[in-house]
């Protein structure tokens, strides 16, 4: 089916062209500019509003605007900032923080916010729901309410990154929870955002209406409508006629286009995200590490990145962590491309078997297109290369097994801005998938753990260095730019690279 | 006769209910996406333990089969509500687009088939019959983005897409029955050219009687027949999911359900729009059957 609409996309690609050079229509919604509610197209419907049920880039940001995480990330930087459910934080020692919490707040359907509840949430990201919060919740050895606003947590192992770690936490009201669970919570949020929901038209529409009493004061929207399309030219085309007023995910062939028509816009911001390929380690041929040097050094990611994205559409970058962290790069032996050593290490290694390379075909910005440029790559590099491109679900499937041969194309998940982040998700050994795991970054990560500061920026940095430059797996590509289309009359909305979406401030101005 | 119809009906009904069963099960495991795509095996196979996936899957058919007979459509693994609730909206939502193109279709079609058939072989013929191949051959999502480039995008005339009003109504419906009103205007006129060469024809017109007379008393009644059968057909498969349409248009109809279910893998969706899809493609061939008999009634007295 998605190869189907893929195939079906190109074509319509040309026609937005000319829709864009013909230029906008009239918007349609005339109420009170307070009261308007801003009209945002999503490429996928929200499964849920749960985060750990559904991670998906529909349900991410979305989820924000009704369920708020323990602690709030900073709109630029996206660290653990104190304004928001949790005010105050101290490390009392090693094993022990405290977390003070607002107790001003009312959730949507008028139970109270505390400690308590702050605590019964975290126990439900350790205990419960799915292994997405329980391997990163896993050393909380302990969750206690000291008093009305302060939560005492042990774990079991330094973690200095733990008001990081609660950015993940969503904090549902614990009366409502017990009653529905985590699957019926997801499917009726109720949380203490800037927005309640108001209505959920299963595989139509979510509309959500402005919180009165969100303790940050009332946002200036009077609600947001969430409708979906699945097809890019299509949500281009609702900007562009003037029914949708920020739409998302637009690909680089129609965010140039876009901005060419009047009254629109395109923001771009780059993902906290890296996208990267991964080697079966454990398997001939990516155990011998001359071929995963092979194929690193046949890969032009810059060429890649231009050829594929353009220049707004992904930056190239030869590192491991996102630039964002002070940890990333500044290694002087980078494995980077070079046709020439490639041929010689393949004629040194001798015979190869063919090298199964799976990859997604809509999952990640022109994944298909990426996919088939780094097998063709390869390919002329001398490899053999037996394409996969891959349905979402039949992809995930296969990688979970953590037993795919060959080596994938895939993207560090968003949990928060932390290197360790992305460290539990893929290179310990006891992380989810553990095709590049190295039990010395096991160690290196427990060290990390008990520092901060400069000292724990060098021991990442060197975590680093050990997976891309000596141990060449993952091999780091490049980061994705996500583009938004958004209608003249939006103000002051910024579109983030956590996926995280901030509307608090956002209004609409009649007069566009 | 009704009868043979009915069994005959019921029997493609279990194929395609099977072969939806089957088919789906093929695509992969939906428990993995049901919970994030990163869950760890035992919750996954726990999951899959409440769902019932782990039976034999003739344990799961019997027991699917069984659902069925008793109404219960089961319950979507994304929406975690009733599938009957869930489609019963979008059937709404279908009814109303297939039911719009269809009767554009027909009082468009019709008209301009009779009239092609009338003047054959003049100017009028030929451009009816060239924008009707037109008409079969536009692909139905391009005809689509085409209108939205032009209704929505340039004159701001109409909606780009989703739904709500009337308004929103037209563009999908127009781009929908494109392909039916070629076939009908097809149709209309090489039944009716046949017509207009029998003998019954050529005396009613001896008799004085005038084109339009000729036409809808003598011509249209006989052209009826093929006309139904080919409405029905269309109908049908408008219903079951005009899916590249919905998708360009966000149309939230059965198509689009579709296409939503097949991506998450929900399993119990599928199969209930395939049910839903197959019971009413039955049902309208039934009721296309009893037409005949309306229409023509030789057709009826050879059934008694």
């Amino acid at each position: 089916m998605r190869g189907l609409l893929s195939l079906r996309s190109s074509g319509i690609t040309g026609l937005c062209l000319l829709a864009v050079a013909c230029g906008s229509g009239p918007g349609i919604d005339d109420a009170d500019p307070a009261e308007r509610r801003i009209r945002i197209v999503l490429g996928s419907e929200p499964r849920s509003f749960h985060p750990f049920i559904d991670n998906s880039r529909a349900s991410v940001g979305v989820s924000r605007l009704v369920v708020e995480a323990l602690v709030g990330p900073d709109s630029k930087t996206y660290q653990a900032t104190k304004e928001g459910l949790t005010v105050d934080w101290r490390r009392l020692e090693p094993l022990m923080w405290e977390f003070d919490v607002r107790t001003d707040v009312r959730f949507h359907n008028g139970e109270a916010f505390n400690a308590e509840v702050a605590a019964f949430n975290i126990l439900k990201a350790r205990d419960e729901v799915t292994g997405v919060s329980s391997r990163y919740f896993a050393a909380l050895e302990s969750i206690e309410t000291i008093d009305q606003d302060t939560v005492r947590v042990t774990t079991s192992q330094p973690l200095s990154f733990l008001p990081m770690m609660m950015m993940m936490v969503p904090v549902f009201p614990k009366e409502h929870y017990l009653a529905v669970g985590a699957t019926g919570i997801g499917l009726s949020p109720v949380g203490t955002g800037p927005f309640e929901l108001e209505a959920w038209h299963k595989g139509r529409e979510i509309v959500l209406v402005r919180n009165e009493e969100f303790y940050r004061g009332a946002p200036i929207l009077g609600g947001v409508r969430l409708s979906w399309s699945t097809e890019a030219s299509s949500r281009a085309a609702l900007l562009v006629s003037g029914a949708a007023d920020i739409v998302v995910d637009l690909p680089p062939q129609l965010t140039n286009m876009v901005e060419t028509a009047l009254n629109v816009g395109v923001l771009r911001v780059p993902e906290l995200t890296k996208m990267m390929l991964q080697m079966n380690r454990r398997v001939p041929p990516f155990d011998d590490l001359r071929v995963r040097k092979a194929v690193a050094q046949a890969i032009d990611s810059e060429l890649l990145v231009e050829a594929i994205f353009g220049a707004d559409g992904a930056i190239s970058d030869p590192n491991l962590f996102h630039p964002m962290f002070p940890s990333a790069g500044g290694h002087e032996d980078y494995v980077t491309y070079d046709l020439a050593a490639t041929r010689a290490i393949l004629e040194e290694v001798g015979d190869l078997p063919p090298i199964e390379f799976h990859y997604t075909v809509g999952r990640y910005i022109l994944d298909n297109e990426v996919g088939s440029a780094i097998a063709s790559m390869l390919e002329a590099a001398g490899f053999t290369v037996e394409r996969n491109p891959m349905e979402e679900g039949a992809f995930l499937d296969l990688l979970l097994t953590d037993d795919m041969s060959g080596m994938h194309l895939i993207s560090t998940i968003p949990t928060f801005a932390h290197e360790d982040g992305p460290i539990r998700s893929y290179w310990t050994t006891k992380s989810v998938v553990t095709y590049c795991s190295d039990p010395r970054v096991d160690r290196l990560v427990e060290e990390a753990a008990t520092t901060d500061g400069d000292e724990q920026d060098r021991v990442y940095n060197q975590i680093e260095r050990l997976l891309i430059i000596e141990e060449v797996c993952p091999i780091p590509l490049y980061i994705q730019i996500r583009s938004f289309g958004v209608a003249g009359r939006v103000e002051d909305f910024l579109p983030r690279g956590d996926q995280i979406w901030d509307l608090h401030a956002v209004s609409l101005n009649s007069e566009s | 006769m009704l009868l043979r119809r009915l069994a005959g009906g019921v029997i493609s009904l279990v194929l395609a209910v099977t072969l939806a069963f089957l088919l789906v099960r093929l695509a992969g495991d939906p428990v993995v996406h049901m919970l994030g795509g990163v869950a760890p095996p035992e919750q996954i196979e726990a999951k899959r333990q409440e769902l019932g996936l782990d039976r034999p899957l003739i344990v799961q058919y019997i027991s699917y089969m069984g659902s069925l007979l008793t109404g219960d459509l089961g319950e979507s693994l994304r929406y975690q509500q009733s599938n009957g609730q869930l489609i019963a909206g979008r059937l709404v939502a279908s009814l109303q687009l297939a039911g719009v193109a269809m009767f554009l279709a027909v009082v468009v079609g019709v008209p301009l088939g009779l009239f092609a058939a009338l003047r054959e072989g003049t100017i009028f013929d030929r451009v009816t019959m060239f924008f009707a191949l037109i008409g079969q051959s536009l692909p139905l999502f391009w005809l689509g983005m085409i209108l939205i480039l032009l209704f929505a995008v340039e004159l701001g005339w109409l909606p780009a897409g989703q739904s709500g009003s009337w308004q929103h109504v037209i563009l999908p419906a127009v781009s929908l029955s494109a392909y039916p009103m070629a076939r009908v205007a097809r149709l209309t006129r090489s039944s009716a050219i046949e017509v207009l060469g029998e003998d019954y024809v050529t005396a009613a017109r001896a008799r004085g009687l005038s084109n339009w007379r000729v036409a809808t008393v003598h011509v249209l009644r006989n052209v009826g027949l093929p006309l139904v059968t080919i409405i029905g057909l269309h109908l049908g498969q408008m219903l079951s999911g005009v899916v590249t349409l919905e998708v360009v248009f966000s149309w939230p109809g059965l198509g689009a359900l579709a296409v939503g279910a097949l991506q998450f893998r929900d399993f119990f969706l599928v199969q209930a729009i395939v049910v839903v899809g197959a019971s009413l493609f039955v049902a309208i061939n039934l009721a296309v059957d009893l037409l005949y008999g309306a229409i023509d009634p030789r057709i009826r007295n050879a059934e008694i």
